[in-house]
């Protein structure tokens, strides 16, 4: 089912959550909502779901319009981010819940329900754990549980609140790629909002980076991470080295010794200059090359990475980069730095 | 008390004891004995021995002198009317305690704090204002006294202002029970039945209630102890009419002020024993309740 979000406006009190968002979600998708805390993107996912109401705008399911239908009607399967399990039920009536909620001529058999609470539970690979109580679990049970008591309704969209932001580190790893797995298997749309960027570039066909109740940018996370559209998504995702320059003429100069570079269309003025630190080649020395001066080697496994303290125009920054092999820099060389790929966005320099 | 009597135990060996303990206790032995005896012997002398001598005073006269108090028609009218009004008043404080804790807890609306302070109105209000409220609203000389009277309605000294006080003075046992639990669990189980399908009334038997029961039956159960036992608010709307509207405590006070100890003491000890019953399944409930939320 395809999900058209359009103008979605939502104020509460003082705070804008969500500042005029319209986005598409295509049939069978699994799109990542990705932003830092405040940026809307639960909101716009609870108004997606019906359960938080927008001020303006519309949500459409394949088409219709949904704004007249609460949450109960919409068909969303909804994880939330602490779960939400009902605590006095076993894992088996969790994941029956929907299912026993059924009037009329929808509702199952008894013997119906329990072959389809299995049959989930087992795609989950929880069926061992059916009769024991949520505060039994382990968290990552949990978020098993929550995934096939939404998924028991049928949905024809699964919505996901931060799915793994309660688990450690290691096994949301597992869990996320597993759910990838899962969704290749059963191509539910599917819209999943989190604040770590690993995990919705790992995850996600699509990405929506979100920032201050507005979209920066929506793309495959290839284009999220190469091509950033915006400063925000830049220094939001993955590493920047950030040098504030000016644009003059169409150029910007990076060093005092007249390095000059293509502004890549950015307006004339102040602005700064990104570029991810394993985009600068390590060059020789000279004049048309940044001057960089090693603070540092450090070995990782097999990866050996350099710290470098480069003379931008405007004081030092520092780039962390890895560096080729038959290259064996000492602390305190002199070497040159040319980026291969960068970026300059009309934005002064904010932070870091 | 395990930890009072094991240094106590053998005075040889104390110092011995002392020693090993003293990073972990910092208090010397005397000092603990004697804080624990003061908190034993207050307990003793203000609570127990009361309610032992209730009991004692029942019994005084052996047990048929006691069984012909209660069995004494003006003490069963008393007996049924306090159940009845605890009845009433436990059945409707139930319905909107957990209405008033559902709106307050799992919606936003303009004059909510307000609220809450409005619930707890009656536990900071003497019971005798309490009681006086209703006579000057359905008195003879009352806001709606003469409307009452022209219409031959009987509110103030009959059943109906006693039942009207004692609701007002029980009404915040329920809902200042529920806020508190209702407010910790948050409003997300209640979301998740929704998005399931789950319709409202649905929700609220199959999620709602089942999380909070020991709370509400907590609540209730302070809610009928407190109901059968008000004595302030009643005496003042219920006239004292023998056998028609007076309840066990202000038929307790008629009995004792006639010197009748023993029957007096006789349903006193009904009250006493509630009390009792009340203190063992609040314990009973409060184990079942940590268990839930481990």
């Amino acid at each position: 089912m395809n999900i058209e979000v359009k103008n979605i406006t939502k104020q509460f009190g003082a705070f804008a959550a969500l500042k005029d968002v319209s986005l598409g979600i295509k049939s069978g998708e699994l799109m990542a909502l990705l932003g830092p805390s405040g940026s809307g993107k639960t909101t716009l996912l609870r108004i997606i779901a019906g359960l938080e109401w927008p001020d303006a705008g519309q949500v459409f399911f394949n088409g219709v319009d949904v704004m007249s239908m609460t949450v109960r009607s919409r068909n969303v399967g909804f994880v939330f981010q602490h779960y939400a399990l009902f605590r006095h039920m076993t894992v088996f009536e969790n994941v029956a819940f929907g299912l026993r909620v059924r009037k009329g001529p929808d509702r199952a058999s008894e013997a119906q329900i329990k072959e389809r609470v299995m049959k989930l539970l087992n795609l989950v690979h929880i069926g061992w754990l059916a009769d024991r109580y949520p505060s039994q679990l382990s968290g990552g049970q949990r978020q098993r549980v929550a995934l096939a008591r939404a998924l028991a309704i049928e949905p024809s969209v699964l919505l996901l609140d931060e799915p793994f932001g309660a688990l450690d580190s290691k096994v949301r790893k597992d869990l996320r790629r597993w759910l990838r797995r899962l969704h290749d298997e059963l191509h539910v749309t599917s819209i999943l909002v989190t604040h770590d960027q690993e995990e919705a570039l790992e995850v996600a066909d699509r990405v929506v980076v979100m920032g201050d109740g507005r979209i920066e940018q929506v793309g495959t996370p290839a284009e999220i991470y190469d091509d950033p559209a915006t400063a925000f998504v830049h220094e939001f995702i993955g590493e920047s080295v950030m040098l504030p320059v000016k644009v003059e003429g169409g150029a910007v100069e990076l060093n005092s010794h007249g390095l000059k570079l293509d502004a890549r269309g950015a307006p004339e003025g102040p602005a700064t200059f990104y570029a991810r630190p394993d985009d600068f080649r390590i060059a020789e020395l000279h004049a048309q090359h940044l001057r960089g001066r090693v603070t540092g080697v450090r070995r990782f496994g097999a990866t050996r990475r350099l710290d470098v303290e480069i003379d931008g125009k405007n004081g030092p920054a520092h780039i962390e980069t890895s560096f080729p092999a038959g290259f064996d820099p000492r602390v305190g060389d002199e070497i040159g730095l040319y980026p291969e790929r960068y970026r300059v966005f009309a934005k002064p320099e904010t932070g870091s | 008390m395990a930890d009072v009597t094991a240094p106590m135990a053998l005075p040889a060996q104390r110092g011995h004891i002392e020693s090993r303990r003293a990073s972990v206790r910092t208090e010397p032995a005397a000092v603990r004995i004697i804080i624990t005896l003061i908190a034993v012997s207050y307990l003793v002398l203000f609570i127990v021995l009361p309610l032992v001598t209730v009991f004692i005073q029942a019994f005084l006269k052996g047990v048929p002198a006691y069984l012909n108090a209660l069995n004494e028609p003006d003490a069963k009218a008393a007996i049924r009317l306090t159940l009845l009004i605890a009845a009433v008043s436990v059945s409707v404080n139930l319905v909107f305690g957990v209405i008033a804790a559902w709106a307050i807890t799992k919606f936003e609306f303009p004059g909510k704090t307000f609220l809450i302070t409005l619930i707890d109105l009656p536990f900071s209000v003497s019971p005798v204002v309490s009681g006086l409220v209703f006579v000057l609203l359905f008195g003879a000389q009352g806001l709606f006294g003469a409307w009452l009277i022209e219409n031959d309605w009987k509110i103030i000294f009959a059943v109906p202002g006693i039942v009207l006080a004692t609701i007002f003075v029980t009404f915040p046992f329920v809902a200042r029970e529920l806020i508190p639990l209702m407010q910790e669990q948050g409003t997300s189980e209640e979301e998740a039945a929704v998005s399931l399908g789950a319709s409202g009334l649905s929700t609220f038997m199959r999620v709602t209630l089942p999380n909070i029961k020991w709370g509400l039956i907590y609540g209730v159960l302070l809610c009928n102890a407190r109901a059968m036992g008000e004595f302030g608010a009643v005496s003042v709307v219920s006239g004292h009419i023998r056998g028609e509207t007076n309840t066990m405590p202000l038929h307790i006070e008629v009995l004792y002020n006639e010197y009748q100890f023993v029957a007096a003491f006789a349903v006193a000890s009904l009250l006493a024993f509630l009390a009792i019953v009340t203190l063992i399944v609040k314990t009973v409930v409060e184990a079942r309740m940590a268990k839930e939320t481990e």
